[in-house]
């Protein structure tokens, strides 16, 4: 299993940059959000799970690895 | 069309109420109750929502009531389609106040179509009428949340406070699809912000309601943060259950997404992307970018989905594309029911008629140049839809813009363009017909299910038509009013809300059985009077707003005095015939002096 933290550059003006927990577990990347309380501390919600990466023709290929997963992320930031 | 009950007065309650419940057999009109089967009046029966208020806690709203705006005494709560529509101003372009409800476009799949006031049940047998309001999804001039009422009752609703009530703040939302399996209320979210004009348009995701039928309800949606300046829509769901839900990007018109909701684990997964500029592929379309000539925020509605007539048991939608020379070639997409693959094709014909183009017949909006920061929701659509008549399939494009007036000036904006679908080839379309409305169309509601019938939203008029193979879309009648909402109940009745004349609120009531045109033909289209009576014939007829011919009671009245009317020897001013389904009714007229008369029809009721 493998963890980056990814920095969310919004394009929008209404959003502020903001932090993805990603984990591949070698077939399927998470992303969640992180969030703080003051009982728990930091806790992850996960809010995307993919199997798989879409290509931008509808097509979907399964991921080679951990870097291909983290790289498909960054490239589809509007997805998360 | 008949004017079922006028309110003069303050009632901070729907217009109507129905319920909506397999048993029920209620309606409230301003809290009254009334059979829903025969409409007849219920001695001492009301709903009133809540007993520590007068009447309509839940829809008291945070602001103070204002005429011009009807708000709930415009609102309409009936279980079939429904379709509201805001005139607080007119004829002024980029303002948020002429946002639409496209609460009817939400759902693509035609056996889960939105529904704002449902019933819902589970395999346990709990079961409920589930209410969610909001009015026209207009935030101005303070956010108006969705507001969220329940009735676990057995038994009729008169004075019967409701189970539940809530009111999601900073969120509108749409109720689509009840998964049974999950007992949850899969729902359209949108996120316009904590306050008063805070910049959050366009922003949509997938969420849920859970513990409809008990406990507490609870909202929660699929990402902290919403999918920005697209639209949503459900397609359906996937084989597993689960929703499927199609992102299309306002800011292009190649961005496509399929994304699907797991409402277990709250949870999106992309399905397909479709994100790349479509070349030249074949067909008549040339691909391309429209440009920004047509606004950087045009919101683009896709068609029910249908059996895909060259793929067996999967599914096939058309969702709106213009290349880049402006020329409408809707992208034809295919579900493959087994996988939840999808295909987008673009290799696209669309054949129009000898020496004639789109630009002869429809024009894309060049005027409107809305931008996210002002538009906040809808104010404008492109929207193609399909539909079977007598085994063929068709499919119209409709452009609408919230505004009122902003078309009027030119009519290939304000027109609706019917395409014949190739019966072999979804991807070759043939100009059927158009049809012109005849001032800009704020918005239309589809007045029964194979969408043959159709209403159109106008300032000063509602415009209804019926399509016939022959002749394309024809209009059956317009009726004179400034309509708030139009909406079917489940027993198929159609319902209106207009001002009245108290701006406190109308009910109108249009049945199948109502006439909405009456004929009346001369033999001769003028009688040349010499001094010797002429006794001639006229042809008179009734028709629904279908078009078709009804049996009615039609009164004809002579205004002059060069006519009379003749029935059984008598010479008569007035006198009423009833017209048949079948044939023509004949008029026995005669002219007995020279001079105008006119002769005008009215319905009995």
């Amino acid at each position: 299993m493998q963890i980056k933290i990814m920095e969310k550059i919004d394009s929008s003006d209404f959003d502020e940059p903001r932090q993805v927990h990603l984990k591949f577990d070698g077939s399927t990347l998470t992303a969640s959000h992180i969030t703080v309380n003051e009982q728990d501390g930091q806790v992850l919600v996960p809010y995307i799970i993919q199997p798989y990466k879409c290509l931008p023709d509808g097509t979907r290929e399964n991921f080679i690895d951990a870097d291909d997963a983290f790289a498909w992320a960054e490239s589809n930031q509007y997805l998360f | 069309m008949a004017i079922f009950k006028t309110n003069n007065t303050t009632y901070n309650i729907s217009a109507v109420y129905e319920d909506v419940r397999p048993s029920g057999n209620r309606m409230y009109f301003y809290g009254q109750a009334h059979k829903k089967s025969t409409l007849q009046a219920v001695m001492n029966g009301m709903i009133v929502h809540s007993t520590t208020t007068a009447i309509g806690t839940y829809n008291v709203p945070t602001y103070a009531y204002d005429p011009s705006n009807l708000r709930w005494t415009g609102l309409l709560l009936l279980g079939g389609e429904l379709v509201h529509c805001s005139h607080i101003i007119n004829n002024t372009n980029n303002d948020r106040r002429n946002n639409i409800d496209f609460s009817m476009f939400t759902s693509m799949d035609p056996n889960n179509p939105c529904r704002q006031h449902r019933y819902v049940a589970d395999a346990a047998g709990n079961n409920a009428i589930f209410t969610q309001t909001h009015y026209n999804q207009v935030p101005n001039p303070n956010p108006s949340p969705v507001y969220q009422v329940r009735y676990n009752v057995v038994g009729e609703l008169d004075f019967v406070p409701c189970t539940k009530f809530t009111s999601i703040a900073y969120y509108h939302s749409w109720a689509i699809y009840w998964r049974q399996s999950t007992s949850t209320l899969i729902q359209l979210f949108n996120n316009y912000g904590s306050s008063t004009d805070t910049n959050w348009p366009n922003h949509l995701c997938p969420g849920e309601i859970t513990n409809i039928l008990t406990g507490t309800s609870t909202v929660t949606y699929a990402a902290p943060t919403s999918y920005q300046n697209v639209m949503f829509q459900f397609v359906g769901p996937a084989a597993d259950g689960r929703a499927i839900f199609l992102n299309n990007s306002l800011s292009n018109d190649f961005t496509q997404l399929l994304m699907l909701y797991d409402d277990t684990t709250n949870t999106i997964t992309t399905l397909a992307t479709f994100n790349s500029n479509v070349a030249t592929t074949g067909g008549t379309n040339i691909g391309g970018t429209r440009g920004t000539a047509y606004g950087n925020t045009l919101t683009k509605f896709s068609s029910k989905t249908f059996e895909d007539p060259t793929s067996a048991g999967n599914r096939a939608w058309y969702t709106p594309f213009v290349d880049s020379a402006g020329n409408f070639h809707p992208y034809y997409f295919q579900w493959n029911r087994t996988t939840d693959t999808f295909t987008r094709n673009s290799d696209i014909t669309v054949n129009w008629a000898s020496g004639t183009n789109q630009s002869t017949n429809w024009l894309p909006d060049t005027v409107s140049a809305a931008s996210v920061s002002t538009t906040y929701m809808v104010q404008r659509f492109w929207y193609n839809e399909t539909f079977v008549l007598a085994g063929d399939r068709y499919l119209m494009l409709i452009q609408c813009h919230g505004g009122g007036g902003i078309y009027d000036a030119e009519p290939r904006y304000r027109t609706f363009v019917t395409f014949a679908i190739d019966s072999v080839n979804p991807k070759q379309l043939t100009y059927h017909s158009r049809v012109i409305i005849p001032e800009t169309p704020k918005n239309i509601i589809w007045l029964n299910d194979a969408r043959t019938l159709l209403g159109v939203f106008a300032y000063n008029n509602f415009y209804m038509y019926a399509f016939t193979a022959v002749n394309g879309w024809s209009q059956t009648v317009n009726l004179p009013f400034r309509f708030e909402a139009v909406g079917r109940d489940l027993t198929g009745r159609m319902w209106a809300v207009d001002g009245g004349p108290y701006n406190y609120g109308r009910i109108h009531l249009i049945t199948p059985t109502t006439p909405t045109t009456v004929s009346l033909s001369m033999a001769q289209a003028s009688y040349n009077y010499t001094g010797t009576v002429i006794n001639t014939t006229g042809t008179l007829n009734a028709y629904d707003q279908s078009g078709i011919r009804i049996a009615a009671p039609i009164t004809l009245k002579v205004e002059g005095s060069s006519m009379r009317l003749v029935v059984n020897g008598l010479e008569l001013l007035e006198s009423t015939f009833t017209t048949s389904a079948a044939t023509d009714t004949t008029v026995n007229i005669r002219v007995v002096s020279a001079g105008q008369s006119n002769i005008t029809a009215s319905v009995n009721f």
